[in-house]
């Protein structure tokens, strides 16, 4: 009898999440109202758009219920409004009349307290969005929430405007700052060089050798990295930015190297006579991710650095032609009859989700955590660029107004 | 009975403990809002990050005031500029695939008898492979370079020296057929295309 008792008891004592089933219960997040400064009210175009970046920052990061009616009052009033009293918290905020400044100050309303406050400045005024970006990730930072720092980080893409033309972009993750680092011609597959996002990659389709050059953001010298017939990609940098996975095909033959960018020597990492491509450092570096075409068709594999066996990663699908990776996890597009949808997995269990669910998605990227993603969305004519944080299940799109994506970066 | 007990209780604890909720953060709520009227604010010193001293501001901005609007490099335009020969036709390929079909391999007959007697032996044959806008970029580059390859050997077994041959990957950047993402369309872009450097 003790032993049915015992048994029924313990039924339910062991259950396991599967990987990354990290969900935040709608009553654990922060209610927050935002004031605006109504003295700097309305100076610039970018008065009433920094509102909306503000609130789309804090929904994004998952961890805020924010009102989204702007209020406007006394930046410097030691007063708060009574509406505002059954809210955790209040930002006031300035943004001054410059376009280049902006002040923040986070009340806690139980007890009336400033806890954070700091004023942040740009350059330019076109990058005013890296503002908000900044003011809430250390806001995020300061009320103990998990960290959210790519959302000030710069993505960098290639669009294609014509026949064999393309231009090079950089932008804030939500597309309200862009702006053209570099035009003229074909000019491809731009990569970050490093985490600070000082320099970049991209390869050249102008002359009859496809040629990978490395431009420094703060000089705009380009210095030229290697030549390949063929084609040529940068497809990973290592996150001390000393080696570089290239795909090459020195015959003809696409294959997957690594340089050391230092020294400029190449090792060859796959031997397929088909297509081996978009290599991904995976765990400890020692291992890559990749795509090969090895059984017929796209599909996902890893090997180890150095080791001639190759595994099969991608546990769904079978026309699966782009992938990203960070730490064990896995993501890759699946193209399914009249749809390509996004899917996430592990390299060592056979755990998959679908991320996505209509139209046609592709080129999936983690953010340097690995906590949010990253995509293009093709959908009815139109390119967005789509997020989505693993951890909280919040997304968001944003739609380019032309051209179409060719690759990107973060 | 008590041994009963006593296993009754440790499994109860174990439970309880295994069931616990798992909180990624916990949140300080405490709701003592004053009822009514105004808030005052008093600046300083209570919690977490300590203000920023003064008007002293954080420069959150990596670049430059001269960064971007294409200022860095315009890019270099090709110096050889690559002709088609009258007569050199194009060849295409099914979906997914670069091997080349029997239809098409009395095409790249017909191109290599016209190479050899247009090339000048300084002239470099320069084969391009396409594909269509499915798939990813990446693997379409790769994809279009087996194409172009697969017609280099076709070049080569009807007699073209491989030295004067150049291959390059277009992917999907220079479609034939823009009007539509149809089959018929789609089937226009996986193509070869060869043309001749001086």
């Amino acid at each position: 009898m003790r032993y049915i008792l015992f048994f029924v008891l313990t039924l339910n004592l062991f259950s396991f999440d599967a990987v990354l089933n990290i969900e935040k219960d709608v009553e654990t997040k922060t209610t927050l109202a935002i004031l605006e400064d109504a003295s700097s009210a309305g100076k610039t175009a970018n008065h009433s758009k920094i509102f909306n970046i503000l609130v789309n920052d804090l929904e994004m990061s998952g961890h805020f219920i924010v009102d989204k009616e702007l209020k406007r009052g006394n930046f410097d009033d030691p007063l708060l409004p009574v509406e505002l009293h059954n809210k955790e918290y209040v930002l006031k905020y300035r943004y001054g009349a410059s376009g280049t400044t902006l002040n923040v100050k986070l009340i806690r309303v139980a007890d009336a307290t400033a806890v954070f406050q700091s004023n942040y400045s740009v350059n330019a005024m076109e990058r005013y969005p890296f503002l908000s970006h900044n003011a809430v990730v250390q806001i995020n930072k300061t009320l103990g929430y998990e960290d959210i720092s790519w959302m000030k980080r710069n993505i960098i893409f290639s669009k294609y405007v014509g026949s064999s033309k393309s231009e090079i972009w950089i932008a804030d993750y939500t597309l309200n700052f862009a702006s053209i680092v570099l035009r003229g011609g074909l000019n491809l597959f731009p990569k970050w060089a490093n985490e600070n996002q000082s320099a970049f990659y991209y390869t050249s389709y102008n002359k009859l050798l496809p040629t990978l050059y490395r431009v420094d953001m703060a000089t705009g010298s380009r210095k030229k990295v290697v030549s390949s017939e063929g084609m040529l990609v940068a497809s990973d940098v290592s996150r001390d930015g000393s080696r570089v996975l290239l795909t090459m095909a020195p015959n003809g033959q696409p294959d997957i190297y690594e340089m050391n960018v230092k020294s400029g020597s190449k090792k060859r990492l796959t031997t397929f006579t088909g297509i081996d491509v978009n290599g991904k450092y995976i765990g400890d570096e020692s291992q890559i991710a990749f795509v090969s075409n090895r059984i017929g068709r796209a599909n996902i594999y890893t090997k180890a650095i150095g080791s001639r066996s190759v595994s099969r990663a991608a546990r769904y699908g079978n026309n699966n032609s782009s992938c990203d990776a960070f730490g064990q996890n896995l993501l890759y597009s699946v193209k399914e009859n009249s749809a390509t949808n996004i899917y996430l997995g592990s390299v060592n269990s056979s755990y998959v989700r679908p991320l996505t669910s209509n139209g046609r998605n592709s080129l999936p990227r983690f953010s340097t955590n690995g906590k949010v993603i990253l995509y293009i969305k093709q959908k009815a004519g139109r390119n967005s660029i789509g997020y989505m944080n693993l951890a909280t299940k919040k997304s968001a799109l944003f739609s380019m107004i032309s051209g179409k994506i060719q690759s990107i970066d973060w | 009975m008590r041994r009963t007990i006593l296993l009754t209780a440790a499994t109860l604890t174990l439970i309880m403990a295994g069931c616990a909720q798992k909180k990624i953060r916990t949140l300080d709520t405490s709701t003592n809002v004053p009822q009514g009227g105004t808030t005052t604010v008093s600046e300083g010193s209570s919690t977490v990050i300590p203000a920023t001293g003064g008007g002293s501001y954080q420069n959150v901005d990596p670049y430059g005031n001269g960064t971007g609007n294409g200022q860095y490099t315009t890019g270099d335009y090709s110096v050889d500029t690559p002709y088609v020969s009258s007569g050199i036709q194009n060849i295409y390929f099914q979906t997914d695939q670069y091997a080349i079909t029997p239809d098409q391999l009395g095409i790249v007959s017909h191109n290599a008898k016209l190479l050899k007697q247009g090339l000048s032996s300084s002239s470099k044959v320069k084969i391009e492979g396409h594909c269509d806008a499915s798939g990813t970029d990446e693997y379409n580059y790769a994809l279009g370079l087996q194409r172009a390859k697969a017609a280099k050997d076709a070049l080569m077994s009807n007699g073209i020296n491989p030295t004067q041959i150049r291959l390059v990957s277009m992917g999907e950047s220079s479609p034939e057929c823009v009007s539509s993402s149809s089959a018929e369309c789609y089937a226009k872009n996986r193509r070869v295309e060869f043309k001749v450097i001086r």
